[in-house]
């Protein structure tokens, strides 16, 4: 059941309409009621994969506790070291056991030496690489003190997988999102009503710009000997947005779908491609994910505390290429985040005090043209890495590149028309640059918001992509 | 630093009481959008665009009178609508294969027109042959006496097609089949048919009973044998000017030779495709039918094109000399490409460079009674009848002229 499909819609209806139809005490209602709408909302798709998220949860639940009562520092790491093994087998098994066996087979035989192992072709449960990391969160931050674990099983169960989230994130952690579980919800129509305009400028990101990209990266991706440079180009820029709005649109669906249930979740966005350098893209794209790295792989591994540089560098080289490898079982991501750690050794030099955080030319219709410049590199070089996230393999990213630097200057441009959605996203995103999400303009009069949503309205059904085109970030 | 919207603290009563307001503001904003898509609904039902296949084609086969079936406003599911056809008429004379055998008609089997049914345009790949195989060889479909394959080049190649579509759902029950509906019928033009399609049960110049927007307006569509009908305004275009026109777009002679689409490169032999080919013929042979491989005709001017092109000449002349052999190996009879030239005839009876006129393609299904065993249950039609019927053509694109082309010509 994906967001952007009728059935969705439907279900949404009719468990918003229940939700807030049922008793406010004892909370333990509602919750479990979310916690069974979300588990039809996950079987939707195979029921068979609901065990996993119940081993999870009721591992994880089970160990919150005894690793809060355990007495001794070697009780509590074994209890950690269980759940660890237990959430990272799973997701290690479903997820990269086939990749691992291919690439042993690929070494051995490259060192001359023949072996026949088999794959097991695994069919990887949607969204349990996301799942996963919040449940481990859960655990790890229990282990080091940071929440205590909750005794209500059934709200534990509904904050794993509570089905606005569960699939592609944001990746919520217990002492955020778990809260929130306990509270007394009451019907909130500003809430609710902001929920749906983050909802509609989803969808519009997702079907509007997104899909209708989406065919011409296909063709000059598959088809790349084919064209010459600067359509390759296009091809990259159009990939670029492709990915951005799939997946930020995914996340305002996301955020806006747990509004109209009284529920706050974490920001995953904030306009990524107006970052000034690689340090503020990634406080900004995905953002619970990278926090995720950054708490519990990066600050473990000692961070920016090093003795040395060279240490510092490989912690962050680490983060970024373990960040790399969750996204998929291929070398390509791999790639990927090995060279997006290396594009950020340069502004980590600077130390944290020097980081980018607040919204470009802030109060300004235009960037200064140091701040445009910025922009553009930034851009250039994220654009550029994205070529190995979208290839199918290794070889195929380099043949991509290295057909960049060989093929003709002077052809033609084509599939131009995908220029209009590029344009019309940046702009919008330029505008409201410092709100949550570009729809957020109550302070127009009414006439002029709702003449806006309608704009917005048609051209989902009038230029939106009909027919399920599934989300880039389910494969995850 | 990025200052959460949640706005006021503002909270509504519990239950239905905090909760209507939100739902009236929204069913408020929402009804214009409910109200043109339930007029749309209702004029595409009155159309007939809206009647699932089966439903239509059930209307259309139970009319005492001819009937036409060409909607305008869903993509065209012939699929679902000639499987429907297969299964309601039973027929003992079944032809299928693209759009390019649509044009053999019951008449063309007297005294046994009520043993045919015409299923172009069930199969556009060799994985739709090999799926309907299957569901041959499952029962799912009744098993005819002769089956007619019609078998195109591009069925051979690498990377055309990749899937069947065979199985795919009426896209009348899906809520993005719907949208795509809207959107065509708020097009100008489009809107204007539709409108008038809403109230012109009729097909124009024929007169045969019509549903669906394209048969009500400009009468095109598939008559009850399954065989399809080209816009009369096709065949009043001729009798104005009795020339060869190729209404293709682009015009085939023009793909064959910017090598694109159909005929584009490398025009390389895919021999799992040519294997599953004559394993679907040869698997439904043993089921004890006379199976007829039927290579539709080019026009001579493309006909040519594809001898002349060294681009594609190789899958060119494996189609026309190797893979008739290979079928004849195993016992599956052919009847070979052609071009009018061949038969005496020019591409005036083509209605383009690869859709052959129903003139020309009697002359075809001729030829294969002619050369079938005297075994065979074709042998039961009567050539003469059929003789007759090309002798008597109107045109050479069409049997018979409707009564208001007759008179535009002796006007």
């Amino acid at each position: 059941m994906a967001f952007n499909s009728l059935v969705f819609a439907v279900f949404l209806l009719l468990v918003f309409l229940l939700y807030w139809n049922l008793p406010n005490k004892p909370l333990g209602i509602r919750n479990a009621f979310l916690l069974l709408a979300s588990y039809i909302f996950y079987g939707w798709w195979d029921w068979h994969f609901l065990g996993l998220i119940l081993i999870n949860s009721t591992v994880d639940f089970l160990i919150g506790r005894s690793l809060h009562q355990a007495q001794s520092n070697r009780a509590r790491k074994i209890f950690l070291g269980i759940s660890l093994t237990t959430n990272l087998g799973i997701l290690g098994f479903f997820k990269y056991y086939d990749f691992f066996i291919v690439s042993t087979m690929e070494m051995l035989h490259a060192i001359g030496l023949q072996a026949n192992f088999h794959t097991l072709a695994i069919i990887l449960p949607v969204g349990i690489s996301f799942y996963t990391f919040q449940t481990l969160s859960y655990t790890i931050d229990i282990y080091r003190g940071k929440i205590t674990p909750t005794r209500d099983p059934i709200a534990y169960f509904a904050f794993v997988s509570f089905f606005p989230q569960l699939v592609a994130g944001p990746i919520e952690r217990a002492s955020h999102l778990l809260p929130q579980f306990f509270e007394k919800k009451h019907f909130n129509r500003e809430q609710a009503k902001d929920g749906l305009r983050q909802i509609l400028w989803g969808l519009f990101k997702k079907t509007v710009i997104a899909d209708n990209l989406a065919p011409y990266v296909d063709k000059i991706f598959s088809n790349y000997e084919t064209y010459p440079a600067p359509m390759l180009l296009l091809g990259m820029l159009y990939f670029s947005v492709q990915i951005y709005c799939d997946f930020s649109g995914y996340s305002d669906m996301a955020i806006g779908t747990a509004r109209l249930f009284g529920f706050d979740l974490k920001r995953n966005f904030a306009y990524p491609y107006f970052s000034r350098d690689i340090g503020e893209f990634w406080r900004r794209w995905h953002i619970s994910l990278s926090t995720w790295f950054r708490d519990y792989v990066y600050i473990p591994l000692g961070g920016s505390r090093t003795r040395t540089t060279l240490q510092h560098f490989s912690n962050i080289l680490l983060t970024f290429t373990v960040s790399g490898f969750w996204h998929g079982a291929n070398w390509t991501f791999v790639m990927w985040g090995l060279l997006n750690g290396l594009y950020y050794l340069p502004p980590s030099i600077r130390g944290p005090h020097q980081h980018q955080t607040e919204v470009v030319a802030l109060g300004r219709l235009f960037p200064t043209p140091l701040e445009f410049f910025q922009i553009c590199r930034t851009f250039v070089l994220i654009s550029f890495a994205w070529i190995l996230f979208r290839a199918t393999s290794f070889p195929h990213a380099i043949g991509f590149i290295t057909h960049i630097g060989t093929s003709s200057w002077l052809d033609p441009l084509r599939h131009t028309k995908g220029l209009w959605n590029v344009l019309l996203i940046f702009v919008i995103d330029w505008v409201q640059r410092d709100k949550q999400h570009p729809l957020e303009i109550t302070t127009l009069p009414r006439y002029a918001r709702w003449g806006i949503y309608y704009m917005i309205s048609l051209l989902i059904l009038f230029v939106g992509k009909t027919g399920h085109v599934p989300f880039i970030y389910f494969q995850f | 630093m990025f200052p959460s919207s949640t706005s006021n603290s503002e909270e509504n009563p519990p239950g239905w009481a905090g909760i209507w307001p939100f739902f009236w503001q929204i069913i408020i904003f929402l009804s214009p959008f409910i109200l043109i898509g339930l007029a749309l609904e209702f004029a595409l039902w009155k159309t007939g665009d809206l009647w699932s296949p089966q439903y239509a084609l059930n209307h259309q086969q139970r009319s005492t009178k001819e009937s036409l079936y060409g909607p305008r406003f869903f993509s065209d599911q012939f699929n679902i609508y000639k499987l429907s056809g297969i299964r309601y008429r039973h027929p003992s004379i079944l032809s299928i294969g693209s759009s390019r055998v649509m044009q053999i008609r019951d008449r063309m089997f007297h005294p046994l027109k009520n043993e045919f049914y015409n299923g172009g345009g069930l199969l556009r790949n060799a994985f739709d042959l090999e799926a309907f195989a299957v569901m041959i060889l499952g029962e799912e479909l009744p098993l005819p006496q002769v089956l007619i394959v019609g078998i195109d080049p591009w069925w051979l190649r690498t990377n055309y097609g990749k899937t069947t579509w065979l199985h795919d759902s009426d896209e009348r029950f899906s809520f993005a089949g719907h949208i795509e509906a809207f959107r065509q019928i708020l097009k100008k033009d489009a809107f204007k048919k539709a409108f008038a399609a809403t109230s012109a049960f009729e097909s124009p110049h024929f007169r045969y009973e019509a549903i669906g927007t394209s048969a009500r307006i400009e009468g095109t569509g598939f008559r009850k044998d399954g065989s399809s009908l080209y816009p009369p305004n096709v065949f009043l275009e001729y009798v104005d000017s009795p020339i060869y026109r190729d209404r293709e777009s682009p015009p085939i002679i023009n793909r064959i030779q910017m090598t694109k689409r159909e005929f584009s490169l490398p025009a390389t032999i895919d021999e799992k495709r040519v294997r599953m080919i004559i394993d679907a013929l040869s698997l439904i042979k043993n089921k004890g039918v006379e199976v007829y491989a039927f290579m539709p005709p080019f026009s001579t001017e493309a006909y040519d094109a594809l001898e002349d092109s060294p681009a594609l000449n190789k899958w060119w002349n494996y189609y026309k000399h190797e893979f008739p052999k290979l079928l004849e190996s195993h016992d599956i009879s052919v009847i070979p490409v052609s071009h009018p030239a061949q038969y005496e005839l020019d591409d005036t009876y083509m209605f383009d460079g690869w859709h052959p006129s129903e003139v020309y393609i009697a002359h075809l299904v001729k030829k294969l009674i002619e050369n079938a065993p005297h075994s065979s249950f074709l042998k039961n039609v009567l050539l003469e009848d059929l003789t007759l019927t090309i002798k008597n053509a109107a045109i050479p694109l069409a049997f018979n002229l409707p009564g208001t082309i007759t008179e535009t010509s002796s006007n």
